[in-house]
């Protein structure tokens, strides 16, 4: 996962998915595809979660008494 | 005898007018007159009159755009400084000086030396855009040359405390008018330029007539703001027309006021406007990220991932298929294999004794071993024997026996 980015994880799942809805891959290949897959779900969640978090300390930095919820829109 | 030709009025009128338009000096001419039967029509805007001398007198057209730039207003008697130049009204066939500037003679040679000393700096380029300086956006330190007494400073002071509290005013007092003030002027200039604690330098007085004016105009002011390193924003309170400063400094206001509006931020409106730009920044950021995790969530839905069991669900059918016809195939092939069991069974049947015994035939066998009997030399006399008939089995005993002749039997 090292020089990987939200984007292109994404792209990448964009392709693994094509691949498994195709459905004619090698059992061995599906199996992997899925797995790799699921760690690309959590590399994402993880980037995202990890992004409102900076953004959220940094309103905070910036304006203490504000209300972080205006993330949530 | 060649025959001259004729030229129309209109040609001979259109010739003059070229050769007269075509003359140099005459394009662009300095001319000194007093003003004779001035009339300025209301409609048009347009100014009618002659110049005159002892000598002699010439017709003068100042067009609405001009008329409006003069800053006096003329009289018949007075005594002018004109630049025009001279073409032909062809429809009453009268050449006439068509005035661009005027000015009232006296002032007129300072007007002329101005005009002069602009050109000779233009030429030397220190009006050229490309070198003035950008204004800072927050200056927080003023400099302002201007009389300590005047108005103008009083007027920088209060727009600068209502714009921005914080801002600090550095005033470097000087003459604005009078013998002393060129110098004094770019004395201060260049003394806020050591000092160098200012952002901004604001340099002028507010408006006045244009002798008063006189000190903006003059070479030494002109190079000293020129030097600059601190920006400069010219004030020379002037309605109509550019003064020397105003040109070569990097800003020009009207008023001292709009002086002071231009060197400082407005700090409430900045407030306002930096809280604007903030609240779009975190919502831009928040919808970017919103926007993402719409993006995970749509492929997170897609069949493969919510019931992944439809990855395998074509080889499950498959394997099932598979699995039937085996089975299917298996019972088939034990089918087969019973019904020729069964065909070879009551083949078995056909051939055995039991259809043969059927028909009246019996079974001879001994009775310790119970080997069949096909052979009269296999049993002894007095022998007892087991005979199986189709019904029943008998036990005899034999009395005599006969060997088989020619190999064959009675029967």
């Amino acid at each position: 996962m090292e020089n990987m980015t939200f984007e292109k994880a994404m792209a990448r799942l964009e392709e693994i998915v094509l691949g498994l809805e195709e459905g004619n891959l090698e059992l061995e290949k599906t199996l992997n595809l899925f797995e790799e897959g699921l760690r690309l779900f959590r590399f994402c969640e993880e980037q995202l979660k990890g992004a409102e978090g900076r953004v959220m300390k940094l309103v905070q930095e910036l304006d203490p008494g504000r209300d972080v919820s205006i993330l949530e829109e | 005898m060649e025959r001259k030709r004729v030229l129309s009025v209109s040609e001979l009128t259109g010739h003059i007018k070229t050769v007269l338009e075509q003359e140099r000096l005459l394009a662009g001419v300095w001319v000194r007159g007093e003003i004779s039967g001035y009339k300025l029509y209301r409609q048009s805007g347009h100014a009618y009159f002659s110049l005159k001398d002892e000598g002699a007198v010439i017709s003068c057209v100042m067009f609405r755009s001009r008329v409006r730039h003069l800053r006096f207003l003329p009289e018949d008697g007075m005594k002018v400084v004109a630049r025009g130049y001279i073409s032909v009204f062809e429809k009453n066939g009268r050449y006439q000086l068509y005035i661009e500037e005027m000015e009232p003679d006296g002032l007129g040679a300072l007007f002329l030396q101005l005009r002069q000393l602009r050109d000779r700096l233009d030429r030397e380029g220190l009006f050229a855009l490309e070198r003035k300086k950008t204004l800072p956006v927050f200056a927080r330190r003023v400099g302002v040359v201007t009389s300590q007494d005047g108005a103008a400073f009083r007027d920088i002071v209060k727009v600068i405390r209502q714009r921005h509290p914080g801002a600090e005013v550095v005033i470097a007092h000087s003459a604005v008018q009078g013998a002393a003030a060129p110098a004094e002027i770019s004395a201060a200039i260049r003394a806020l330029n050591e000092y160098g604690q200012v952002d901004v330098l604001i340099v002028g007085r507010g408006g006045g007539s244009f002798e008063d004016l006189w000190a903006f105009n003059t070479e030494e002011v002109v190079r000293a703001v020129y030097e600059s390193r601190i920006p400069v924003i010219s004030a020379v309170g002037h309605e109509v027309d550019y003064s020397l400063c105003d040109l070569v400094a990097d800003a020009r206001a009207a008023t001292p006021t709009q002086a002071a509006q231009m060197a400082v931020p407005d700090i409430e409106a900045l407030g306002y406007q930096s809280m604007v730009l903030k609240e779009r920044l975190q919502n831009a950021v928040s919808r970017n990220i919103s926007r993402r995790w719409q993006e995970l969530d749509q492929v997170r839905d897609r069949k493969v991932w919510s019931q992944p069991e439809t990855l395998t669900r074509q080889r499950d059918e498959w394997l099932s298929f598979l699995r039937d016809r085996l089975v299917k195939s298996c019972l088939k092939r034990l089918d087969e294999q019973s019904y020729r069991l069964n065909s070879l069974a009551r083949h078995l049947d056909a051939l055995g004794p039991h259809q043969v015994l059927r028909r009246g035939y019996a079974l001879v066998r001994k009775l310790e071993a119970g080997d069949l009997v096909n052979d009269v030399e296999k049993v002894r006399i007095e022998e007892e024997l087991e005979i199986i008939l189709k019904r029943g089995t008998m036990r005899v005993r034999v009395e005599a026996k006969e060997p088989e002749k020619n190999g064959k039997h009675d029967i």
